[in-house]
């Protein structure tokens, strides 16, 4: 399944983040929309740390509220200082 | 009623790993919160409760119930308070009822008319207090209905306010109260105005003496107020005359029309002032001309301030100039003369009305002099001759 969505994505010339489980990360000013995640790995006030199909997604900020956690988003507000990725190998 | 979110409080170490839990079993957490350190607030909906609570157990995290919204527990709130709701939706139960019901039925206008007559027959037509609001007939059918009932009235107005109708009656002038003047008797003799040659007699009252295609004098007795022979006056009771005797008169009537005549028109140029007033002064600026033309109209409307009903001499005055400009035309023969026939005709319907009427007109004399057209009309008419004359009671 996941290898006919590539495909797809591939000969259609498609956005992968519209077919893919790719995670896509839409950061507005004090606002972080996170899409495609597959699980959360650590939450504290100033850690968040989210696990995708690339690797582990990590927030730091100060004060981190989660306003809605949906089965295929999330939505994080607070002081979000830094943004990084941990690629699987 | 089952809809509703709760918010707990969650105690505990495996807090993170609750939540990938939470989230791995695809049940949406709102506002997930830390309060403290190892303690998180979390948002869920209530169908998704019992399957958290099941997952805060397996990872043993003690949880509390902090806040509960939604309607299902404002159901749960009403159900506690059962008469306080009960005894409300009576109340709004009963103003419904009593306010669709009519209450009052006003009659207003009306003079002649008694107001019991017109309720009885607004009840006739199902108009009456206890009466339901929903099952009244349309006021505009209902109007025509009463319009038709009620004879006397000339125009029946039904509207609703709130619980009370209102009834408005007009009523029609009544005929016979004015006709009642004209009958008021005198002890009067009808003589003729002029020489005339009879075509009518209409007496109301009294004696003719003359008859249909009489030639009478001027002054010549017509009606006589004595009742009974006309030829030995001074014996009968007096009764007083009264009627229309109708004699056939000539008349000649001049008129001259000019054939040169000027008319002032508006050249559509205006000049508008405002002024305010004070009383009787007017505050204008005395140094600016207020006379914009050489010839104009002047058209003034005033408004004053306005407190309720009490006009306060306080305003403003609106001057329109108008431009006006003199203009010369001439008229040819045969108009001047159509014309003059045209306003010699309707002076003779004004000095003949009511009765008279004109039976015949002949052009006897035209000419044109200093441009102007002279006419000499003769105008055959038919006209009330009877004059009122006084019986004079011998002492």
């Amino acid at each position: 399944m996941k290898r006919l969505t590539q495909l797809a994505s591939n000969w259609f010339d498609l956005p992968p983040e519209v077919v893919g489980t790719l995670p896509r990360v839409e950061w507005i000013g004090q606002q972080l929309q996170i899409e495609n995640f597959i699980g959360v790995h650590q939450f504290n006030p100033d850690l968040l740390t989210l696990k995708t199909a690339t690797g582990y997604l990590t927030v730091e900020g100060n004060s981190l509220v989660m306003e809605a956690i949906y089965p295929d988003r999330i939505l994080l507000t607070g002081k979000i200082s830094a943004v990084h990725m941990k690629n699987n190998e | 009623m089952r809809g509703g979110t709760v918010t707990i409080e969650c105690v505990g170490q495996n807090i993170s790993n609750l939540l990938d839990q939470i989230v791995q079993a695809k049940i949406v957490l709102k506002n997930v919160q830390w309060v403290s350190k190892e303690k998180v607030r979390i948002t869920v909906f209530l169908s998704d409760i019992m399957q958290v609570w099941k997952y805060m157990k397996q990872y043993r995290v003690a949880g509390k119930m902090v806040k509960k919204s939604g309607p299902f527990f404002m159901f749960k709130k009403i159900k506690k308070r059962k008469f306080f709701v009960i005894g409300f939706s009576i109340f709004l139960f009963l103003l419904f009822f009593f306010s669709s019901f009519i209450w009052y039925v006003d009659v207003e206008g009306n003079e002649q008319l008694p107001d019991k007559h017109v309720l009885s027959i607004l009840q006739k037509e199902g108009i009456y207090p206890g009466q339901l609001k929903v099952g009244l007939p349309n006021t505009d059918q209902l109007q025509r209905k009463l319009l038709k009932r009620i004879p006397n009235a000339s125009w029946i107005g039904v509207r609703i306010e709130g619980t009370r109708i209102i009834v408005t009656v007009a009523e029609k002038k009544r005929v016979d109260s004015i006709g009642e003047k004209k009958l008021i008797r005198r002890p009067v003799d009808l003589i003729s105005k002029k020489n005339a040659f009879i075509m009518d007699v209409r007496v109301f009252h009294g004696n003719p003496v003359v008859k249909v295609h009489d030639a009478v004098k001027k002054g010549q007795l017509l009606v006589s107020g004595t009742y009974g022979e006309a030829t030995s006056p001074n014996k009968g009771p007096i009764v007083g005359a009264q009627g229309i005797v109708l004699g056939e008169v000539w008349y000649e009537s001049e008129v001259v029309v000019p054939l040169k005549y000027v008319q002032n028109e508006y050249t559509g140029e205006k000049t508008r002032y405002t002024w305010p007033f004070v009383g009787p002064f007017v505050l204008s600026n005395p140094f600016s001309t207020p006379k914009p033309y050489a010839k104009s109209e002047l058209m003034r409307r005033i408004s004053a301030l306005r407190i309720g009903k009490y006009q306060i001499p306080i305003g403003l005055v609106r001057d329109v100039y108008w431009s006006v400009r003199q203009v010369t035309y001439t008229r040819n023969h045969a108009d001047a003369i159509a014309l003059g026939k045209k306003r010699a005709r309707l002076e003779m319907t004004n000095t003949i009305a009511p009765e008279g009427r004109i039976l015949g007109e002949k052009v006897l004399h035209q000419r044109i002099d200093n441009g102007k057209v002279y006419l000499k009309i003769h105008f055959d008419v038919v006209e009330n001759i009877a004059q009122e004359k006084p019986i004079l009671q011998g002492d």
